[in-house]
């Protein structure tokens, strides 16, 4: 029998206590079935596997994780979390590791995804409600992806199905909800 | 019956006439919806990806307002925003200390028995569902329908409460009292690619093709939605899908309260199909 020793990660279990204080989620209690894994649509696209994804996260293996396309190509369909036989709450885990990777201003290796969650937060704070058209404007700037699918985009357009502005309303108590989650998350 | 009314972003933009179809047969029904004043977006998929604090508070904050206007019941019709607003109230149960945590995030308390309702949980049930019969002004029964219900309605059960989980049945009992067949097949609770739409393009093209050959497969006319984003990348990306995987499949996707509306009498000018990319009229002809 061969045997060989395993480098684990630096900070063994100290990832799994950092995902296990933004989510609450114990990732220790996954014993590796796979069943996430069979049921994610998205899996196909990713380089580990949701179920890879928690070993890793059980091992330690903060950068694989934190450097993986997986984090960012979740749907947050949430089918792992409902199929998970130990109620593991995995789609929760891949909120966390998402909120890690991004306090920790790492390169995502699917760039667009976040980018796509900054403007769009910062879209609804400043107006309140999704401005479709400003999102989609801001994205094409930061992606420099002009052409892409902008004869759909003027389709929508033609159909009403794009609101040519803003609307402002609800904009002030968002804006204040989310200055004070900014200021408590410095803290 | 009266509720408070969360239409969403995508309600008053992308799926105007989710919006318009709904308050009309609502409306039809005696169900009085009011908007909530002021309500300003969920949060969605960036901000549960972003914040924990910030996914809680924007749902709550919203029902704060709710409960200002002096209602406990909330009509919640995009899914997202269903799931989010669950979630918000599923948390705040279960986690110590968040929900004063919140309270001090909105600078506003709120009192216990808050409902989200998503309009097939009181549209599926008696009285409405015992009401459809005297309304029914065509006949759809030429009509061959599968009821798509996507992620987010009924995962995950211990959050959302909704209907059977796996298989859900709720809209093809608003539908087959209508006397639409409503047909089964596997696709209920896949994903579509959901918001990926802005991102990942690929990805949405991938899986809205399998619902799409889900639904061709067992021979349906059509395909009945609850949700803004699925209706998006189901109607919007045929072309795109034709042209990577070589299938037309034409298949109109409608919204369950445009066909309630069209069952209730109401115009195609009324329920703004003509919003629709993959038109329904051509079906729709075809059963008068």
């Amino acid at each position: 029998m061969v045997r060989e020793t395993v480098q684990l990660g630096h900070g063994f279990w100290d990832f799994g206590e950092a995902v296990k204080s933004v989510s609450g989620v114990d990732v220790n209690l996954c014993f590796q079935c796979a069943k996430c894994a069979s049921g994610c649509p998205v899996s196909y696209a990713m380089d580990y596997t949701p179920t890879q994804l928690v070993h890793a996260i059980q091992l330690g293996l903060t950068d694989l994780v934190l450097n993986s396309k997986t984090i960012w190509l979740c749907a947050s369909c949430q089918t792992c979390t409902t199929r998970c036989p130990q109620d593991v709450d995995l789609a929760g885990v891949m909120d966390a590791v998402r909120i890690i990777a991004q306090s920790k201003n790492i390169k995502a290796k699917i760039p667009e995804v976040p980018a796509f969650y900054r403007n769009s937060l910062r879209n609804i704070s400043l107006f309140g409600r999704m401005y479709e058209l400003g999102l989609i404007a801001v994205l094409k700037l930061s992606t420099r992806s002009f052409t892409k699918d902008i004869g759909l985009g003027l389709k929508m357009l033609r159909k009403g199905k794009l609101n040519i502005l803003p609307s402002f309303s609800g904009a002030l108590a968002a804006r204040r909800i989310f200055a004070q989650v900014k200021a408590r998350e410095k803290k | 019956m009266k509720y408070a009314y969360y239409p969403g972003c995508s309600l008053h933009s992308t799926a105007k006439e989710y919006d318009h179809s709904l308050r009309a047969v609502c409306s039809r029904l005696g169900i009085e919806l009011v908007e909530i004043k002021n309500w300003f977006c969920c949060g969605s998929t960036p901000a549960h990806s972003v914040s924990r604090l910030l996914a809680s508070a924007l749902p709550l904050g919203n029902l704060v307002m709710m409960q200002k206007m002096g209602f406990q019941e909330v009509v919640v019709p995009c899914p997202s925003c269903f799931s989010r607003f669950k979630s918000a109230l599923y948390r705040v149960e279960n986690e110590p200390g968040l929900r004063e945590e919140i309270e001090g995030v909105i600078k506003c308390g709120w009192s216990n028995g808050i409902r989200v309702y998503h309009p097939l949980e009181v549209l599926s049930e008696e009285p409405q569902l015992g009401k459809f019969a005297s309304l029914i002004k065509r006949e759809l029964a030429g009509l061959k329908v599968v009821c798509y219900y996507g992620c987010l309605l009924t995962r995950p059960p211990k959050v959302t409460q909704f209907d059977t989980c796996e298989y859900p049945e709720s809209m093809d009992r608003v539908l087959k009292a209508l006397g639409v067949a409503t047909l089964d097949w596997c696709y209920k609770t896949d994903c579509c690619g959901a918001s990926f739409a802005l991102t990942r393009t690929d990805i949405v093209v991938n899986l809205s093709h399998e619902v799409l050959q889900g639904a061709k497969s067992v021979g349906a006319d059509a395909i009945a939605v609850a949700c803004p984003l699925c209706h998006m990348n189901l109607d919007t990306r045929q072309e795109e899908i034709e042209k990577t995987h070589g299938m037309n499949y034409e298949l109109p996707i409608l919204y369950f309260t445009q066909l309630m509306g069209l069952s209730f009498g109401l115009s195609s000018r009324e329920l703004l199909l003509g919003k629709h990319f993959v038109s329904a009229e051509r079906k729709l002809a075809e059963v008068k």
